[in-house]
C-alpha cells in the first residue's frame, strides 16, 4: 500500500466511521482489506478506494458495510471493567434519591455495542444491585456500525471467548446454556435491549438531543482521527440531559478536548460529566 | 533573529479550532504559517503536533531553532527544537558540531543528541571531543552516540569508562553494545555478575554475538542461573545464537537446564526456552521445543528465525499440520533442500492454503519425480480451485508425457479435469481450440488462465466474438491476455467492445490505458460524456492519464476544474501522470486546494519539470500539513 492510497482510505474511512489508520497502523489496515480486495476484484488499493468511493448506491453501501465489519475491532466480553459498573450504580442510587417519585426511566446508551456483552454486563450489573434504588426502571439503547454484530446482539447467543472474564459460578448464575459451547442471558437477568444499526459519527444514531443519562463508549475512541474524535464527542454531549455520565476506557482521555464535559471522580473512576 | 520569539512570550490559546487551522495551512502566506505552527506545537493531540514539527522542518531558520532550544522557561518549544533539528537530517549537521562547544551544558547535550539521531560518521572527532566535558549527562550522551556510529575507532575511548562511574559505565556498556565491538567481549563476561550493570552487560554481549559473546553467555547462565531473570536472558540467548549457522557447543549441562524451562509455568519463558534450544542446532529437545513454538506461533506461515539454519528439520516440519508445513517448505527454498514430490503431493492432497500451495509447487519445479508420481500429480492438480491451479503448470510440463498417458487411461475425470490438464500438456493447439471454443462457458472461463503461457493457442480463439458478446465476462481475463501473454492485437476486438458498449466494462477501459491506446481516446471521451457512471467515469479519467497526449489532457484539465469532488481528484490525479510542461501553470494554480490529493498530484507533476518558478511552490508543499504531500515535495526538492 503506497503512502497515497493510505491517505485516500484512512481518509474514507475516518469520514464514514472516524476510525483513524495511521503510517504505523498501515499493515493492519492492509491485512485486513486484502480479503476486500478479492472479493470485490480489485488489483490494487488504490481501486478498491475507487470502488468504495465511485460504486452505485446499492453495491456501494454494501461494500461500506463489508468494510465496516473487516476494519472494526470487535474484541469485547462479559463484565469487561466491572469498576465503572460500580460508579454508574452510584450515579443511579443518587439520582434515584434526587428524583424521588418522580424518577422516570433511567437511560443507557452502550455506543459501539458489538455484539452486545457491554449492554447485557450493564444490565446485569443494575439488577445485582437493585436494593440500593429500588423499583428502578431501565432504559437500554446499543448500536454498533456492523450490522452482522447487531444481528448476534440480537440473536443473544454467546460463545466461550465472550464469557471468558466469568467465573463457573457467575456463568451459571446469569446464562443458561442454549446450544454446543452457547449461552444465552438468562431472563430474569436479561435487559431488554433494543439493538440497532448506527454510527458514532451520524446524530441521528443517537435520537433527540438530551435523551440519555449514561452513555458508555468503551476502547472504541482510541482508534479515532482527532477531528472524528471532536465529532463524536459533541454528539455525546448532544445526547445525554444535563449532568448525565458518559463512560470510556480507562485508557482514554477526552480532559479538556470539549469545555461542557467535565472530568468527575465516582467510586474510583474518571468520567465526565455534561455540565448544565 | 530574537531568540525567543516574540509570539511566544503571551503563548496566547488558539484562538481557532486546531482542525480548522491545519486546512487553512496550505493557503496561508509563510509568515502566517510560522506562526500558526508554534500554536499547534502546544495542542494536545500528539498528530497535530507531529505535523506542526515536520512543518516546522521545512519553514523554520536555524536561528529561529537555536532560540527555540534556549527556552528555559517554555519547554513545549525547548522540546519542539530539538525534534525539528532531528527531523531536518543532515542539514543539521553542522549546526549541531558548533553548539558542542556551548557555554550552556543543557546546549551541548541537546546537540549531543541531535547527532546521536543523524548517525553521522562526521560526528565521530567532535563526540570525541566532548568525552571530557563536566557535566556527566553530556558525556553519557556522547559514549552512547559514538556506540551507534558503528564506528571501530571510537572502542579505545568508550573502553576508557568501563571502570569508572556506574552511570558512564553503564553507558559504555551499552556503547560497547551498539558498536558490536568482538574486542569487548572479554571484559564485559567479567560484568556479567555485577548485580547494577550485569543485566545490561548480558543484553550487550547478546548484540555483539558470535561465538565468543554465545560461549560468555552460557557460562554465566550455568554459574547464576538460579539468580538471572531468566526470560529476558534466554531471550538473549537465543537471538545470539539465531545468528549463527553453526553455534558452538555450550558447557556440559546447558542445553538440559535450559530444556528445564520448557515445562515453566510462564509463557514467555517457555518461548524463549524454546527459540533458544531449537537455534543452537539439533538436541533431544527438538520436539518438545516445537511443539511450544507452534503453540505460540498461531497459524502464522513466516517461517521463525530460531529455524532459519534448521534444515535437519524440514522432515520432521512436513509431518506436523497446520503452518508448519509452510514452515518446512520455506525452510527446504532457503536451505536448498530437496523434498521428495510424493511427500509434496500428499500435503497438497490436503486442504491447505494458497500459500501452502505456491511453495510447495515451487518446490516440486525442483524434485525429482518418480514416473508413478504423475497420476496422483493430476489428482492434486484437478483437486486444487481453478485459481490455484495454475501454481502447479511447471510440474505437470515437466511429466507432460507420463501425466498425458495417464489421463488417457482414466474414466474418473470429468471434462473441465480433461480440458484443464490437455492446455497444460498437449501441444495439439488446434484441436485444443476448438475443444475451448465449444465447451460450456462457465469452464471456459475457469480454464483460460491456464492458457496464458501458450499465445498460439491463444491466438487461436474467437476473442472478439466473445468480447463483443459477452464483455462483463471475458473483459478480465481478454486484459490478462493481452498484459501476460502479449497479444497485443487483442486491443482491436477490446476498442471495438468499448465502442458497441452503452456501459463498458471498467476492465476493459483499464486495459486500455495500460496499453497506452492512442485510438481509444475519443471512444474514451465520448463515453465519458455519455453519462456514464461514477465508477466508469473514474476509470475513464485514469485511463486518459495512462494514455495521455494532448486531446486527453485537455479533457482531464476540463474534469478537474469543473467535476465535483471525488471526480476532479482524479482528474487531477490522471493529469499529473501524463503532465508536460504546458500543464505546469494550471498545477501552481491549484497547489493551495483545499483538498490534500490535489496538492499531490501539484507535486507530482512540478516534481517531474522542476522549474525555477516552480520551487517556491513546492518549498510551500513540502511544509504540507498532510504527510503524503510534505513527503513527496521534500523528495522533489532534495533530489
Amino acid at each position: 500500500m503506497s503512502a497515497e492510497e493510505l491517505e485516500l482510505l484512512d481518509e474514507f474511512i475516518s469520514n464514514h466511521f472516524g476510525m483513524s489508520f495511521p503510517t504505523h497502523r498501515k499493515e493492519v489496515l492492509e491485512s485486513r482489506l486484502l480479503p476486500r480486495l478479492r472479493e470485490t476484484n480489485s488489483k490494487t488499493f488504490l481501486d478498491y478506494y475507487y470502488a468504495l468511493q465511485f460504486s452505485e448506491n446499492g453495491n456501494g453501501k454494501t461494500e461500506i458495510q463489508a468494510l465496516a465489519r473487516a476494519i472494526t475491532n470487535n474484541e469485547t466480553y462479559f463484565l469487561r471493567e466491572t469498576h465503572q459498573f460500580e460508579a454508574l450504580t452510584s450515579e443511579v442510587a443518587a439520582w434515584r434519591k434526587a428524583a424521588g417519585d418522580n424518577a422516570g426511566p433511567f437511560r443507557l446508551l452502550s455506543a459501539g455495542c458489538s455484539s452486545g456483552e457491554e449492554p447485557m454486563s450493564i444490565g446485569i450489573h443494575l439488577k445485582e444491585n437493585q436494593g440500593r434504588y429500588w423499583g428502578q426502571e431501565f432504559g437500554f439503547d446499543a448500536f454498533d456500525v456492523d450490522p452482522d454484530r447487531i444481528a448476534t446482539a440480537r440473536a443473544g447467543e454467546y460463545g466461550l471467548t465472550s464469557l471468558r472474564a466469568l467465573t463457573l459460578e457467575q456463568r451459571e448464575r446469569y446464562l443458561q446454556s442454549s446450544g454446543p459451547e452457547l449461552w444465552k442471558v438468562r431472563p430474569s437477568w436479561k435487559p431488554d435491549v433494543r439493538f440497532q444499526v448506527g454510527n458514532l459519527l451520524d446524530p441521528a444514531s443517537y435520537g433527540p438531543s438530551g435523551r440519555y443519562d449514561a452513555i458508555f463508549c468503551r476502547n472504541v475512541l482510541i482508534y479515532f482521527s482527532e477531528e472524528s474524535l471532536i465529532r463524536t464527542v459533541r454528539n455525546f454531549h448532544r445526547a445525554l440531559r444535563p449532568g448525565g455520565l458518559l463512560f470510556l476506557g480507562h485508557s482514554e482521555s477526552i480532559i479538556g478536548l470539549i469545555p461542557q464535559l467535565e472530568a468527575v471522580r465516582i467510586a474510583n473512576c474518571i468520567v465526565y460529566r455534561r455540565i448544565a | 533573529m530574537n531568540e525567543k520569539s516574540s509570539d511566544t512570550e503571551s503563548a496566547a490559546p488558539l484562538e481557532e479550532d486546531p482542525i480548522e487551522t491545519m486546512k487553512r495551512l496550505p493557503g496561508m502566506p509563510i509568515d502566517e504559517r510560522r506562526r500558526a505552527i508554534e500554536l499547534l506545537l502546544r495542542d494536545s493531540h500528539v498528530s497535530i503536533r507531529q505535523r506542526a514539527l515536520a512543518m516546522g522542518a521545512v519553514l523554520l531558520s536555524e536561528d529561529q531553532l537555536i532560540g527555540y532550544i534556549r527556552m528555559d522557561g517554555d519547554d513545549i518549544l525547548r522540546n519542539a527544537g530539538l525534534e525539528i533539528l532531528k527531523a531536518r537530517g543532515s542539514r543539521s549537521l553542522a549546526l549541531a558540531i558548533r553548539l558542542l562547544g556551548d557555554d550552556d551544558p543543557d546546549i551541548v547535550l541537546q546537540a549531543v543528541l541531535v547527532l546521536d539521531h543523524l548517525r553521522d560518521s562526521r560526528s565521530l572527532d567532535p563526540l570525541r571531543d566532548v568525552l571530557g566535558h563536566p557535566d556527566i549527562n553530556v558525556v553519557q550522551a556522547a559514549l552512547l552516540a559514538m556506540g551507534r556510529l558503528g564506528d571501530a575507532r571510537a572502542h579505545a575511548d568508550i573502553v576508557r569508562f568501563l571502570g569508572g562511574d556506574p552511570w558512564l559505565q553503564m553507558a559504555a556498556i551499552r556503547a560497547l553494545g551498539h558498536l558490536r565491538s568482538q574486542k569487548a567481549v572479554a571484559r564485559l563476561e567479567k560484568l556479567l555478575s555485577d548485580l547494577l550493570v550485569g543485566p545490561i552487560a548480558a543484553e550487550a554481549l547478546a548484540q555483539i554475538g558470535g561465538p565468543r559473546a554465545l560461549q560468555a553467555l552460557g557460562r554465566h547462565w550455568m554459574e547464576f542461573r538460579e539468580d538471572i531473570d531468566t526470560e529476558p536472558f534466554l531471550s538473549q540467548l537465543a537471538c545470539t545464537a539465531i545468528t549463527m549457522k553453526k553455534p558452538p557447543e555450550l558447557r556440559a549441562g546447558a542445553r538440559a537446564s535450559i530444556g528445564a524451562e520448557l515445562d515453566s509455568a510462564d509463557e514467555a519463558t517457555k518461548l524463549s526456552a524454546a527459540r533458544c534450544l531449537l537455534s543452537l542446532g539439533a538436541g533431544p529437545e527438538d520436539q518438545k521445543s516445537l511443539e511450544v513454538l507452534i503453540a505460540a506461533s498461531g497459524e502464522s506461515s513466516h517461517l521463525p528465525d530460531c529455524l532459519e539454519h534448521r534444515a535437519d528439520l524440514v522432515p520432521r516440519l512436513l509431518e506436523m499440520p497446520g503452518a508448519t508445513r509452510a514452515w518446512a517448505m520455506r525452510l527446504a527454498l532457503v536451505a536448498r533442500v530437496e523434498v521428495p514430490g510424493e511427500r509434496l503431493l500428499d500435503v497438497l492432497r490436503t486442504p491447505v492454503d494458497r500459500v501452502t500451495v505456491e511453495l510447495a509447487a515451487t518446490l516440486l519445479e525442483k524434485a525429482h519425480p518418480a514416473p508413478e508420481s504423475a497420476s496422483r500429480l493430476v489428482d492434486v492438480f484437478v483437486g486444487l480451485p481453478p485459481e490455484q491451479r495454475p501454481f502447479l503448470v511447471p510440474a505437470l510440463k515437466r511429466q507432460r508425457a507420463a501425466v498425458q498417458a495417464n489421463v488417457d487411461l482414466r474414466e474418473d475425470l470429468d471434462e473441465e479435469a480433461r480440458l484443464s490438464v490437455e492446455i497444460v500438456t498437449s501441444s495439439r493447439a488446434k484441436p485444443l481450440a476448438a475443444w475451448i471454443a465449444a465447451v460450456l462457458e462457465e469452464i471456459r472461463l475457469r480454464v483460460l488462465p491456464l492458457a496464458l503461457s501458450r499465445p498460439p493457442l491463444l491466438r487461436l480463439l474467437p476473442w472478439g466474438t466473445w468480447l463483443e458478446q459477452h464483455p462483463e465476462e471475458y473483459a478480465e481475463i481478454a486484459a490478462r491476455v493481452i498484459r501476460e501473454a502479449g497479444l497485443k492485437e487483442l486491443v482491436t476486438p477490446m476498442r471495438l467492445a468499448l465502442d458497441r458498449s452503452s456501459q463498458p466494462e471498467p476492465a476493459i477501459v483499464r486495459v486500455l490505458g495500460e496499453l497506452h491506446d492512442r485510438e481509444s481516446v475519443p471512444i474514451l471521451v465520448e463515453k465519458l460524456r455519455a453519462d456514464a457512471s461514477p465508477r466508469l467515469r473514474a476509470q475513464i479519467l485514469e485511463s486518459l492519464g495512462r494514455i495521455g497526449g494532448i486531446d486527453a489532457r485537455s479533457v482531464l484539465r476540463e474534469a478537474a476544474g469543473h467535476s465535483p469532488a471525488p471526480e476532479s481528484r482524479v482528474a487531477y490525479r490522471a493529469l499529473a501522470s501524463c503532465a508536460t510542461e504546458e500543464d505546469s501553470p494550471f498545477f501552481r494554480e491549484s497547489a493551495s486546494h483545499s483538498d490534500w490529493a490535489v496538492r499531490l498530484a501539484c507535486v507530482e507533476a512540478l516534481g517531474r519539470s522542476l522549474a525555477s518558478e516552480d520551487w517556491p511552490v513546492l518549498v510551500s508543499l513540502a511544509a504540507d500539513p498532510v504527510a503524503a504531500v510534505s513527503h513527496k515535495a521534500m523528495a522533489c526538492l532534495q533530489a
